[in-house]
């Protein structure tokens, strides 16, 4: 029996974190100091701030062991320990009692284990309970001011070194591509100049939130350019370059045929036709050449001129009033003048401005009109050219016309060589022409097969990249779920042996019904035996009666049988005497069982022992005590 | 002793007090109230007239009327806060003094709205800055002061969110450059990522 | 004002170009005091600024080497060469630099960002809330000055604002 809890109570001991042997299966084992150290291990699992100050290990000195004895015995009454414990219980341990305290501490542990493997598992679960793990951690901790906070604060309590996210453009030499890459300067830059990457910040926050922006940012133009590639780019059947300016291209196209059709309307009001744009940037030039001064995509009209004219004269105007002030000469008249001058030129200068105006634009359609007259001429001199070359031809066939029955002869004969020249040739080409066919045939075969070739290989790849993809997923799934359980595994008790525990558990619960069933049994035996012995006294005393009575009577006629009487008084008193005589040994006998019972367990205490020990633990402190007075005094 | 609805806290002294004035209605009447009570706590409005007329019977004053909707709003609200179920709820309150038909209709109609009630608790919880509304334009920059050939997207965002005060809205309006949308959009898909193994 | 260059040997030169293009990049810009015995303030003043104008406006009108040089033939060709060299090597940073100031042209720019995922646990009104909640936080340059926004997000509402900017950045993908 005491050895299964002795297992129980080592595995316990195991479980807090103490280190007990293999071949440690028994309390009678255990050395001194395996105690303290399992002691302490339970204490500080059970109450952590009477834990802290104790040491699991046994110092060498004898003061020492002792102060770290009765320091033990301390905590352990703390903890509520009622039995007699002492310095001695941890250096001079006797069985029964280390059994006794172990499974008192063992039985205060707390049942967390227990208590989750009730829980409900599960991710949300483990969050919780991490989170509950976390908050009772830091409300364990107390709060110090942040400027004399340790190490270990810093997690839960600080709250100055908090830095906003604030990212600054960084240089660094990998992140470049294109043609730039390789250019002589862009090297050599990079290999005497450019500064490494935590040179190039005043605060290393800022370096750390601009890198991860970079990072990001790249990582993020990279994943988005493989997707659009596998889903768009692959299809097209064109290297990345030139898959890419050609969207660039079709880009421009659109936007430049978006701009033309908005302001097609606008200029053809203005200028009576739309202007041929053949470019992008023709465009762009043509609404700056309207709007000098704008930025944005916005036509000029005549009040932005003149308001911008009309400003710059007002400096110009302020400026030339300057000196004049400067001078003192500060008159209310001349300022009038001035200003009435200054409102004269301005409404003339914008005479002037909306004439110049009206002439920009009367030139731009005399423009126009002289680019269609040229063009109209053109026109006209290609009709020219045809109409000349007519007139040869006519003047061939009129020279020809005097002697034309020869001349028609000639021509029968020129047009039959032609025809048969014609044959001839035709012939020539379906000669050539068959084998070229052939090749035509076979070459386009080759291509449609390649084709086919090509479109199976593109699903190929496709469908290997939606497979990476799934995989990729999947693991990264998988490793979530093997995470998860790990915490999960972490987290459960570690006990495998549950089984053979309530096995063992179920065999000392029969074995103690066992005992109580003979234990009954030997109960019922004592009660039969004492109802006989109670009939048998009933008897007896029955008997007597009768028996005393006869003979009471008789006794008064018979001298004899009155002796007989007294006789039988005298048997009866014995009788009893020696009963209870026998009934007194019985209790005696039970008593000193009882008292040997006693000295037996106070001989398992080895007081007698211990307090010799006790006493030379004594002498040695005193020893040692006179070693360091002297130490102190020589010194 | 504590009690689950008052979230294992002693129950407050008015609360023990205003107990007696419920018992003093027809448990039917009380029923009633507690149906305009939780109407009012769901945000549905509360009928004072016709509370008035249920009170009537048990000859309430105007403060015993205040009293009694106080303390059923807060046993109801509390214990729908703490997530108490009906029938621990009503064995508390008849501790505390309440007749038992009295408990079991209180405890009926907090069975029916227990859900709602929670859900509306949830809802007005402390939140900062909720989003409304978002709206967005792609622009094209082809050409600016600065650089005479840009032709990059830039992106305007409006963001619409609740301000301090309810009722009232702010809108941040902001341009962004392509490359920072880029990143803000997959840093937002990484969140709402990591949101979404927490549920 | 630029021939002023030449009073600088060729090596700190082109030292003093980097610098000057670091600070229009956006890092810390060369002071004045390490040049103080070169330079009167004026000179100084002018020489940085007519470099800074001239890196911006070569990078910015995509001009040629050759036109370049035309605008420092005050400089002896030394240094003409090695403020080209300067220009050559940094062309792409300055461009991006000039993108930045571009796309910041509008009243408020996004600067900065940052997210926190937080799990609300409970609250004044239910004791068991266990709500994410995602906090975005905003840094707006509005008319030269930073203005913080903060918004949280609830689940519905993140996926809400991520499906707008996805359409966003479904147009903004036929753009590139």
């Amino acid at each position: 029996m005491m050895e299964e809890v002795d297992r129980i109570l080592i595995h316990a001991l195991r479980q807090v974190g103490t280190e007990v042997d293999e071949d440690v299966d028994s309390i009678r084992q255990f050395t001194s100091e395996l105690l303290v150290e399992g002691v302490v291990r339970c204490i500080r699992v059970i109450d952590p701030g009477l834990g802290g100050g104790l040491a699991p290990s046994l110092p060498p000195g004898m003061s020492a062991r002792f102060r770290v004895g009765m320091s033990l015995a301390q905590a352990c009454q703390d903890v509520g320990y009622k039995g007699e414990i002492g310095y001695q219980t941890f250096l001079y341990s006797s069985e029964p009692e280390i059994r006794s305290l172990l499974m008192f501490l063992v039985e205060k542990l707390p049942r967390e284990s227990a208590e989750a493997s009730a829980q409900p598992s599960g991710k949300s679960a483990v969050l919780q309970r991490a989170i509950a793990a976390a908050i009772r951690a830091q409300l364990d901790l107390a709060w110090v001011p942040p400027n004399c906070s340790l190490p270990l604060h810093c997690e839960t309590q600080s709250g100055g070194v908090l830095n906003s996210f604030y990212t600054q453009p960084l240089s660094s030499p990998h992140c470049t591509k294109g043609s730039e890459e390789n250019l002589k300067e862009v090297k050599e830059y990079r290999r005497d100049v450019l500064p490494p990457v935590t040179a190039q910040f005043s605060s290393s926050a800022s370096m750390v939130a601009s890198l991860l922006e970079q990072h990001a940012a790249e990582l993020s133009a990279a994943q988005e350019w493989d997707g659009e590639w596998k889903s768009q780019g692959l299809l097209s059947r064109l290297t990345p370059q030139e898959y890419r300016s050609r969207k660039l291209a079709r880009l421009q196209k659109r936007i430049q045929e978006q701009l033309r059709s908005a302001a097609q309307p606008s200029s053809e009001s203005a200028f009576g036709v739309s202007r041929p744009a053949s470019d992008l940037m023709d465009v762009l030039q043509s609404f700056r050449a309207s709007a000098p001064t704008e930025h944005v995509l916005k036509k000029g009209t005549h009040f932005t001129h003149t308001q911008k004219f009309t400003f710059t004269q007002e400096a110009a105007a302020a400026a030339a009033v300057t000196p004049i002030l400067s001078a003192q000469e500060s008159s209310g008249d001349v300022q009038l003048r001035q200003q009435e001058e200054l409102s004269a030129l301005q409404a003339q200068f914008q005479q002037l401005c909306s004439d110049v105006d009206h002439l920009a634009a009367d030139m731009r359609r005399t423009a126009v009109t002289h680019a269609q007259v040229l063009d109209e001429l053109k026109q006209r001199e290609l009709g020219n050219t045809e109409k000349e070359e007519k007139l040869q031809v006519k003047k061939k066939t009129i020279d020809l016309l005097p002697e034309a029955d020869n001349n028609v002869i000639q021509l029968q004969s020129l047009v039959e060589a032609s025809a048969k020249r014609v044959v001839n040739l035709a012939s020539q080409w379906e000669k050539r022409r068959a084998p070229l066919i052939d090749e035509h045939r076979r070459l386009k075969e080759i291509c449609s097969r390649q084709d086919l070739d090509s479109s199976r290989k593109l699903s190929e790849i496709k469908s290997l990249h939606e497979k990476i993809h799934v995989s990729t997923e999947e693991a990264k799934k998988k490793e979530e779920t093997y995470k998860q359980l790990l915490t999960e595994l972490e987290s459960l008790p570690q006990d495998a042996s549950r089984s053979a525990y309530t096995q063992r558990i179920l065999e000392i619960v029969s074995n103690i019904k066992k005992q109580k069933e003979e234990i009954t049994k030997i109960l019922s035996d004592t009660r039969e035996l004492q109802k006989e012995i109670n009939s048998l006294t009933g008897k007896l005393d029955r008997t007597f009666a009768v028996t005393d009575e006869l003979v009471f009577k008789d006794a008064k006629k018979d001298e004899s049988v009155r002796k007989s009487y007294k006789y039988l008084a005298a048997l009866h008193e014995n009788c009893n005497q020696l009963i209870q005589t026998i009934e007194d040994t019985g209790t005696i006998l039970r008593e000193i069982r009882d008292l040997e019972e006693q000295i037996e367990t106070e001989n398992g205490n080895k007081t007698v022992a211990n307090l010799e020990r006790i006493l030379d633990d004594f002498k040695a402190i005193r020893q040692e005590n006179a070693a360091l007075a002297a130490k102190v005094k020589e010194g | 002793m504590r009690f689950r609805f008052c979230g294992d806290l002693d129950c407050p002294d008015w609360v023990l007090a205003e107990i007696t004035t419920l018992a003093k209605m027809s448990s039917v009447k009380m029923k009633l109230l507690c149906g305009q009570v939780l109407k009012d706590l769901l945000g549905e409005g509360i009928d004072y007239e016709k509370i008035v007329k249920l009170t009537a019977d048990a000859k309430f004053e105007s403060g015993d009327i205040k009293a009694s909707v106080a303390v059923l709003s807060f046993i109801l609200s509390s214990a729908a806060k703490h997530d108490v179920d009906s029938e621990s709820l009503s064995s508390e309150l008849q501790q505390l003094g309440l007749p038992k038909e009295h408990a079991s209709g209180l405890c009926k109609s907090y069975e029916d709205k227990h859900s709602a009630l929670q859900d509306k608790l949830r809802e007005t919880s402390l939140r900062l800055g909720r989003l409304d509304s978002v709206s967005w334009r792609v622009d094209y920059t082809l050409s600016s002061s600065e650089l005479s050939e840009v032709n990059e997207p830039l992106i305007h965002l409006k963001l619409q969110k609740q301000g301090a005060e309810s009722g009232c809205s702010e809108t941040a309006a902001f341009s962004i450059s392509a490359d920072k949308f880029r990143v803000l959009l997959s840093e937002l898909k990484q969140a709402q990522a990591l949101m979404n193994t927490l549920q | 004002n630029m021939e002023v260059l030449d009073r600088l040997p060729e090596p700190d030169c082109v030292k003093l170009c980097h610098r000057l293009v670091d600070g229009l990049c956006g890092r810390e810009p060369p002071c004045r005091g390490e040049y103080g015995a070169t330079w009167s303030l004026q000179e100084w003043a002018g020489l940085r600024d007519s470099l800074t104008a001239l890196f911006c406006r070569a990078v910015g009108s995509n001009s040629a080497d050759e036109e370049v040089l035309a605008e420092l033939q005050k400089l002896c060709s030394r240094h003409a060469h090695a403020v080209l060299n300067v220009l050559r090597s940094r062309r792409r940073e300055v461009r991006l630099a000039l993108l930045s100031r571009t796309d910041c042209m509008s009243s408020a720019a996004l600067q900065d960002f940052d997210w926190s995922l937080k799990l609300a646990l409970s609250s004044d009104k239910i004791s068991s809330l266990n709500t994410p909640l995602l906090s975005l936080s905003l840094d707006v340059r509005e008319n030269g000055a930073l203005r913080p926004v903060a918004v949280e997000m609830s689940k519905e509402e993140l996926s809400a604002l991520i499906s707008s900017l996805e359409a966003a950045n479904k147009v903004m993908l036929q753009m590139k």
